[in-house]
């Protein structure tokens, strides 16, 4: 039984769909439903800049919950937004822990080769570590 | 006029390249802007000529100088007054080992390992003697400990850590004469008045579109930049401590921080950055790589020996322990000033700063980069590793800061 999803959102349209997906699922099982987004901070963090990353990372991600909030009470389903610092691995398998979440829903991130040399999946990352189920979601995801 | 615009325009492109850069990689847009000013200086100057970046220039050498002095003001005034007053005696004891280990330490490898002169050693120890603030409140947010009191104290102990650097750099090399101490009275005058007249001034002419109040910062800057250096000493001594002065009030008001941030990361510090990485000598580097590799493992030892007994003191555990011994040796912002401050004032050559300017670069990726690789979130970590109960409290919300 789900009881508790989870869903990592970083406003892209992969996220985006994440995010339909577990509306479906949420409404599909009474499940509730938390939103976390990460704020990422460049290297090495730098004085000052630091708090404007986080200030802006904050701003940004508050303006597009609204966007998610419309969406759930379209659908009556209740949702729970988070918006968390640091590497987005590390706080996504951290909300995982804290909420006792049964399911992880995550979007499917498309990067070149360089680019997951760089700096490597964050969907990789989490479903090598999540202590629970997940599921990636490729973007042409549409709600039912 | 056609040859300032012009240079204005190739030191812009250099500096949207830097922050292109810095957010494809993911790298601070400082670090980002002082490899491009090496790389641009080393093709432009091979293909073309040094001189048509222009660094000696007057207006690009204020423009630099301005971004160093906000960005300094903007630093100190990151400081929490409450946490401080609350945490004041750990975080004093512990900043002033985190300062001078490294400072005593360094300058001794640099004259006595490096065989530098006696004034480029005492740079070289002020250039390694700081933390980075960012770096150890982005792990502290990260781990939920900015909101513990174990945060609070390594936060406002980076604050001392920097400071100490500071009033180093802004007295060490000051000849001592009267007008030294007509600067240090003045100061303390100015420091003490800021933080009553400054709310009180901005509440009755202030939040108007004449900015008024980016003007009366910018005029105390400039005012107080103009004494230290009238007194041989250095301009952003006294930016770091208005900032920390003012950080309860000025530092509070989020949109003129905000607005400062805007002139200080659009404008500013690309000129300062970028300039600060033109002077690095790529073929110094190379020929004697040893010399930034022993500085650089000067520094993490000598903050290894200070800070760690210090945190041990505090009976902190052995985790929260390492951890801050391994975040304090990070630092990039202050010890690229008092890197150029030493070039300027012609206290070290361009060779040394070169091997400095690495090693303060390496010394602020390499530490993260440790943390991050053997870093274990707690919920991986075995119970015994936990921090107590108190520390359980990772609320992670971003924005918290206190």
């Amino acid at each position: 039984m789900i009881k508790k999803l989870l869903v990592a959102f970083d406003g892209s349209p992969e996220s985006h769909a994440a995010f339909n997906f577990a509306l479906d699922l949420a409404q599909t099982y009474k499940a509730e439903l938390q939103v976390v987004a990460v704020v990422q901070f460049p290297e090495p963090p730098m004085d000052v800049e630091t708090e404007a990353f986080l200030e802006s990372g904050t701003n940004h991600y508050k303006n597009l919950f609204r966007e998610l909030h419309k969406k759930a009470s379209a659908v009556a389903i209740p949702i729970k937004t988070v918006v968390a610092a640091g590497r987005p691995e590390m706080q996504i398998l951290h909300h995982i822990e804290q909420d006792k979440a049964d399911v992880l829903v995550i979007g499917h991130q498309t990067q070149s080769r360089l680019g997951k040399w760089l700096v490597g999946s964050v969907t990789d990352k989490v479903v090598d570590h999540a202590p629970c189920t997940v599921i990636v979601v490729k973007k042409e995801h549409k709600r039912a | 006029m056609t040859g300032v615009w012009t240079m204005a325009a190739i030191w812009l492109g250099l500096a949207l390249i830097a922050t292109l850069l810095s957010i494809w990689l993911r790298v601070a847009t400082a670090l980002s802007e002082i490899v491009v000013g090496t790389v641009a200086q080393l093709i432009i100057g091979a293909l073309i000529g040094g001189a048509i970046l222009g660094t000696g220039e007057g207006w690009i050498t204020f423009l630099s100088g301005t971004g160093a002095i906000v960005l300094t003001f903007l630093a100190g005034a990151e400081l929490d007054p409450v946490v401080f007053r609350a945490k004041w005696k750990e975080a004093t004891a512990i900043g002033l080992v985190a300062f001078f280990a490294p400072f005593l330490g360094c300058a001794a490898i640099a004259y006595k390992v490096l065989h530098w002169t006696l004034p480029a050693s005492w740079l070289a120890g002020v250039a390694l003697s700081t933390t980075s603030v960012a770096v150890v409140y982005a792990v502290m947010l990260e781990l939920g400990l900015n909101r513990t009191e174990y945060g609070k104290a390594v936060l406002a102990a980076c604050f001392i850590n920097d400071l100490g650097t500071v009033i180093a750099l802004g007295l060490i090399f000051s000849p001592f004469t009267l007008r030294t101490l007509i600067f240090v009275v003045a100061s303390i005058v100015v420091f003490i008045i800021l933080p009553w007249l400054t709310p009180r001034f901005f509440h009755k002419f202030g939040n108007r579109p004449s900015e008024l109040e980016t003007k009366f910062i910018l005029l105390l800057l400039f005012g107080m930049g103009a004494l230290a250096s009238w007194a041989g000493s250095e301009a952003v001594l006294p930016a770091y401590i208005i900032g920390m002065v003012l950080a309860g009030t000025v530092g509070k008001d989020h949109i003129l921080i905000r607005r400062l941030r805007t002139l200080t990361f659009g404008f500013l510090t690309p000129f300062y950055f970028i300039r600060a990485g033109s002077f690095v000598s790529v073929p110094a580097l190379i020929a004697a790589p040893f010399v930034f590799l022993t500085l650089f493992v000067g520094k993490m030892v000598t903050k290894i020996a200070g800070v760690y007994p210090a945190v041990k003191f505090f009976k902190y555990k052995k985790l929260e322990a390492r951890y801050t011994t391994l975040l304090m040796s990070t630092g990039l912002t202050f010890g690229s000033i008092a890197a150029l401050f030493g070039l300027t004032h012609k206290v070290i050559t361009q060779a040394q700063y070169s091997y400095l300017v690495a090693a303060v670069i390496v010394s602020a990726v390499i530490p993260t980069l440790i943390g991050n690789a053997f870093y274990l979130p707690k919920h991986l970590l075995p119970e015994d590793e936990l921090p107590p109960e108190p520390m359980h409290r990772t609320p992670h919300k971003a924005g918290d800061r206190s």
